[in-house]
């Protein structure tokens, strides 16, 4: 029988509590940067996917390898010996999915992965509400969980708060069972932000490349709790994975504490590279740095913002 | 090797079954503290290799199981009392006796006195027990005292041996040896170690009868009763002391001139022990006041004796005669020389005990005597020649009892005053009328011949009545309490009675019609009968020697009849103790030396106690000793204060094992 976990410690706040009104003004503040980082973006630098469906001429950026080179612009080319590509506006209106890891492991830590993955989760549907993009939030485990259809506009903000105060978390990340079930019930193509720990023993490999395939833009932010890394343990020690419920008995000594923290390390740096390789914007969301950071952090290096 | 303590045979199936049940306790699963981690596949990726439950996987930590064998193995050791076979020693009997005796208290010991160094002696003796060995700590004076019983706890040896301390008596040698060959007899390995300085009889040395002489000549019993028994029992002998620095008093007394109790009179024998001639100062002091001091002289190994009798005034010794002085407790010292006005004038040698000596005088009384009597010059002259007399005189016709306000003993010439008038005072009663006075007559005897005469009666003392012509005597009848001091031909012609604290002499006769008062014995007889009437019967008060029960009369302090059950004694170390008084008198064994207070109800009396004892104070060192005519050995078996023990380090060796498992598991090098 496998063993449920419980959330480890106590948050500093509760469930209802992460949506108050200071947390409010820091969204308005987002969405006032982020206003002001889109009228500085460089637009050469967006990418979409949305090139060729539009007949409005709206912008070039550079070519990368894998666009469709149907659409590099040879006289550019012919005259100043670059590859350009041309963009067109789209002329749907952007769907952004945000997909929520509420397995068991995102409750552990303090405060919980959870929380911190709901504060970026709100705040980035936030800016896009704002945007007028269609924001629909999904959670899931070891499938889809739950489901807030797509929306539009600054006031259903707070039918996103409420989802997520009534989210039942727990279960096992089943990152590509999920993702394939999202990809299938969602044929809308749009920006799909995946905001989970990685904790899938499964890997995640499978799960991405889903998302990729399928023509959704994913943006990966990994939700990440340095205190994980470097555990407190010392001594004769049974191991309990939280999610499996897996037992493991091993002797904890500075040494081995030492290279779990490489392991891990090398864990996180091995999704990192993936994302990198794969070209999906990758993000550490460290849990002990105010979530305000990561996401100006997001903004900043683009991709999300149109 | 050797065991002393379990065998071989107990100890391996002992470490057998103590190492099973700890390989057990390894092979046991580790009860671990459970922790939830979010993502256990990490932790799998770090470990190389899988976890096992295989017996070769719980033994892992081997390195502790080795470590936690290698402690058992040593404790069981231990148990063991392992020994090197050249230094087994099967279970000995060993009585260590020894000497506590006032010569211990010699201050040549290096450091502190021979006591002390007979203790760190025996201290090695004891720590060098073999496992199997029992030891009995015998202390010996003039008294031999078990201080523990035949015991191989080392603890409780030493504990013993601490609490020992040197009496001021002398080495009763004889006994000592008697208990050990007693307490020895019919044990196994039977050892006896005589640890002391020497200083014994030689008489004692040489009665003891060590080992058979051979079938042919074995003694008869009858030949043995004065010998010492220890064949069979392994002596040997630890010396001690290391100086014969000694200048000894070895008798001291004093005494009351009979005619004149103000003046006495002190005899003195001072040995000086050394190989060099010696100057000491002698002092004299009463009550603690000083009297006299002398400057004495001594060759080496000179006895000299400070009397007054008419060779020493010869010989122009200075001794101390015709003394006066108002103490009644006199105390001699010898001090360094030049010393004697100093307040703290030391030692003069290594043995103190002996430098000091004390003596008492009788109390000092002058008795108020009536005279009634017609005139009698002879009597007159002889109480006037008593100067501890003061006479007083009245004539019979002029006699009431008034003239007996203040008086001490009355004496009667001739006349008896009627019954109802009869004194309460100590009477003397010469020629008393018969019918009258205390005594019964039974009629006269005419020109009777003194033919028996009392030996014991203090009345009597130095007196002969031997030829005595005497008119005519009245005869008294004997009766209950009246003891006859002279008789002619059984017929008492002297008697005397003591009724309570009241005493009453009679003389049958008018010593007018005798030649009595012409002989020497007549002023001697006055004052013999009123130094009985003041309890002072003895011009000499006794010295006695330490480590000897004293007999000590109370009748100074009062009749047996009076006397309470019990005594309050107090020792000269301030020690106070009940003593029951038995006939009038209570017996102390003087264990200490100096003065000692007799306390019956709110009355006292001192009586003093001193060493007196020349083999004693003869410190000389013996370094080797002959017992039976054999020399004797150091004792062997022993380790000399270096602990030989294996097991005790077995047991260090266990426990800094201990703390190396303990930091190899902190260390997580035997996990």
């Amino acid at each position: 029988m496998r063993r449920r976990a419980k959330a480890t410690g106590t948050a500093s706040v509760t469930r209802s509590e992460l949506f108050n009104e200071e947390f409010l003004k820091k969204l308005e503040y987002l969405h006032i940067v982020s206003r002001k980082l889109f009228s500085g973006l460089n637009r050469a630098e967006r990418r979409t996917r949305k090139v060729g469906s539009g007949v409005e001429f709206a912008d070039y950026r550079d070519y990368a390898a894998g666009d469709d080179f149907r659409y590099l612009d040879w006289n550019v080319y012919g005259r100043m010996d670059r590859l350009l590509l041309r963009l067109f506006e789209e002329e749907e209106d952007l769907h952004i999915y945000f997909l929520l890891d509420t397995s068991d492991s995102t409750q552990l830590g303090q405060p919980p992965k959870l929380h911190y993955g709901m504060q970026i989760a709100a705040a980035l549907a936030y800016v896009g509400l704002a945007n007028l993009d269609r924001v629909s939030v999904v959670t899931f485990a070891d499938g889809l969980r739950d489901r807030l259809a797509p929306a539009r506009g600054k006031g259903r903000i707070f039918k996103v708060f409420e989802f997520f105060r009534n989210v039942e978390p727990g279960g096992q990340t089943r990152l590509a069972a999920s993702l394939r079930a999202f990809v299938h019930q969602n044929k809308r193509r749009g920006l799909a932000v995946l905001i989970s720990d990685f904790y899938d023993p499964a890997g995640y490999e499978e799960g991405l490349n889903l998302l990729r395939h399928n023509r959704f833009e994913p943006l990966v932010i990994h939700l990440h709790d340095p205190r994980e890394a470097r555990p407190s343990l010392v001594g004769d020690l049974q191991l309990i994975d939280c999610e499996t419920g897996e037992v493991r008995e091993l002797t904890v000594s500075p040494r081995l504490l030492k290279a779990y923290a490489a392991e891990y390390e090398r864990y996180c740096a091995e999704l990192q590279e993936h994302c990198t390789k794969k070209q999906i914007p990758f993000f550490r969301a460290d849990t002990q740095l105010p979530f305000d950071d990561l996401v100006l952090r997001i903004f900043r290096r683009g991709g999300f913002l149109k | 090797m050797t065991f002393l303590g379990l065998p071989l045979a107990k100890l391996l199936p002992l470490f057998a079954v103590a190492a099973g049940a700890v390989t057990v306790l390894y092979i046991l699963k580790l009860r671990r503290r459970r922790v939830q981690v979010p993502f256990a596949k990490l932790w799998q990726r770090v470990l190389k290799e899988k976890e096992s439950t295989s017996l070769f996987r719980q033994l892992r930590r081997l390195l502790s199981l080795l470590l936690q064998l290698a402690f058992l193995l040593l404790l069981t050791g231990a148990l063991g009392d392992p020994r090197f076979s050249a230094e087994r020693v099967d279970g000995r009997h060993i009585i260590v006796l020894v000497d506590a005796s006032a010569s211990m208290r010699a201050t040549d010991g290096a450091p502190g006195t021979r006591l002390d160094q007979a203790r760190d002696q025996v201290r090695a003796l004891v720590r060098g027990l073999g496992g199997a060995d029992a030891m009995m700590l015998v202390r010996m004076d003039t008294q031999v005292t078990p201080l523990t019983p035949f015991t191989g706890d080392e603890a409780l040896l030493l504990k013993a041996l601490d609490a020992l301390d040197p009496a001021d008596t002398r080495a009763d040698l004889a006994r000592g040896l008697q208990f050990a060959g007693d307490a020895l007899r019919g044990k196994t390995k039977p050892l006896l170690v005589l640890v002391g300085d020497g200083a014994y009889d030689r008489a004692v040395l040489a009665s003891v009868l060590l080992r058979d002489k051979g079938a042919a000549a074995s003694p008869t019993p009858t030949d043995w009763l004065d010998r010492i028994d220890l064949r069979g029992v392994q002596v040997s002998f630890l010396p001690v002391g290391a100086s014969r620095d000694n200048v000894a008093i070895v008798a001291f007394s004093a005494r009351r001139y009979a005619t004149n109790k103000l003046s006495f009179e002190v005899y003195l024998e001072v040995v000086n022990y050394r190989d060099r001639p010696t100057e000491a100062d002698l002092q004299l002091l009463s009550d603690g006041e000083v009297t006299e001091v002398q400057r004495l002289r001594l060759k080496a190994g000179e006895r000299a004796r400070y009397t007054c009798g008419p060779e020493d005034r010869k010989g122009k010794k200075r001794a101390w005669c015709e003394m006066a002085a108002s103490g009644e407790l006199l105390e001699a010292r010898l001090l360094p020389p030049g010393s004697s006005g100093r307040e703290s004038p030391g030692a003069l040698d290594a043995f103190p005990l002996d430098d000091r000596a004390y003596a008492l005088l009788p109390k000092r009384k002058k008795q108020h005597v009536l005279l009634v009597s017609d005139g009698n010059l002879f009597v007159e002259g002889a109480l006037l020649l008593d100067d501890n007399v003061e006479l007083a005189k009245v004539a019979p016709r002029a006699y009431s009892p008034r003239a007996l306000k203040g008086m001490d003993a009355v004496v009667f010439d001739g006349f008896y005053p009627p019954t109802k008038e009869a004194p309460r005072l100590h009477t003397l009663l010469l020629n008393p009328p018969e019918d009258a006075g205390p005594f019964a007559t039974t009629g006269r005897l005419q020109a009777p011949l003194i033919t028996e005469q009392s030996a014991k009666h203090p009345v009597m003392r130095w007196i002969t009545l031997k030829d005595t012509n005497i008119s005519n005597a009245t005869k008294f009848s004997m009766a209950e309490g009246v003891e006859v001091l002279a008789a002619s031909f059984r017929d008492p012609v002297m008697v005397a009675r003591a009724v309570g604290n009241l005493k009453t002499v009679a003389f049958g006769f008018d010593i007018k019609r005798s030649d009595l008062p012409l002989r020497v014995a007549f002023p001697m007889l006055v004052v013999n009968t009123f130094n009985w009437f003041s309890g002072d019967t003895e011009g000499l008060v006794t010295t006695y020697r330490t480590g000897e029960s004293w007999r000590v009369s109370l009748a100074a302090l009062g009749s047996a009849a009076e006397l309470p059950a019990q005594a309050q004694v107090t020792d000269p170390a301030g020690e106070t103790r009940s003593t029951p008084i038995q006939q009038g008198a209570v017996v102390i064994y003087g264990r200490r030396a100096g003065v000692y207070t007799i306390a019956v109800g709110d009355k006292t009396m001192r009586v003093a106690g001193n060493l007196a004892d020349a083999t004693e104070s003869d410190i000389r060192p013996q370094r080797t000793l002959a017992l039976g005519g054999q020399t004797l050995e150091r004792p062997r078996g022993f380790s000399g204060g270096l602990r030989r023990e294996i097991w005790i380090y077995l047991l260090l060796a266990a426990v800094a094992l201990t703390f190396l498992e303990w930091h190899t598991y902190n260390r997580r090098v035997t996990v």
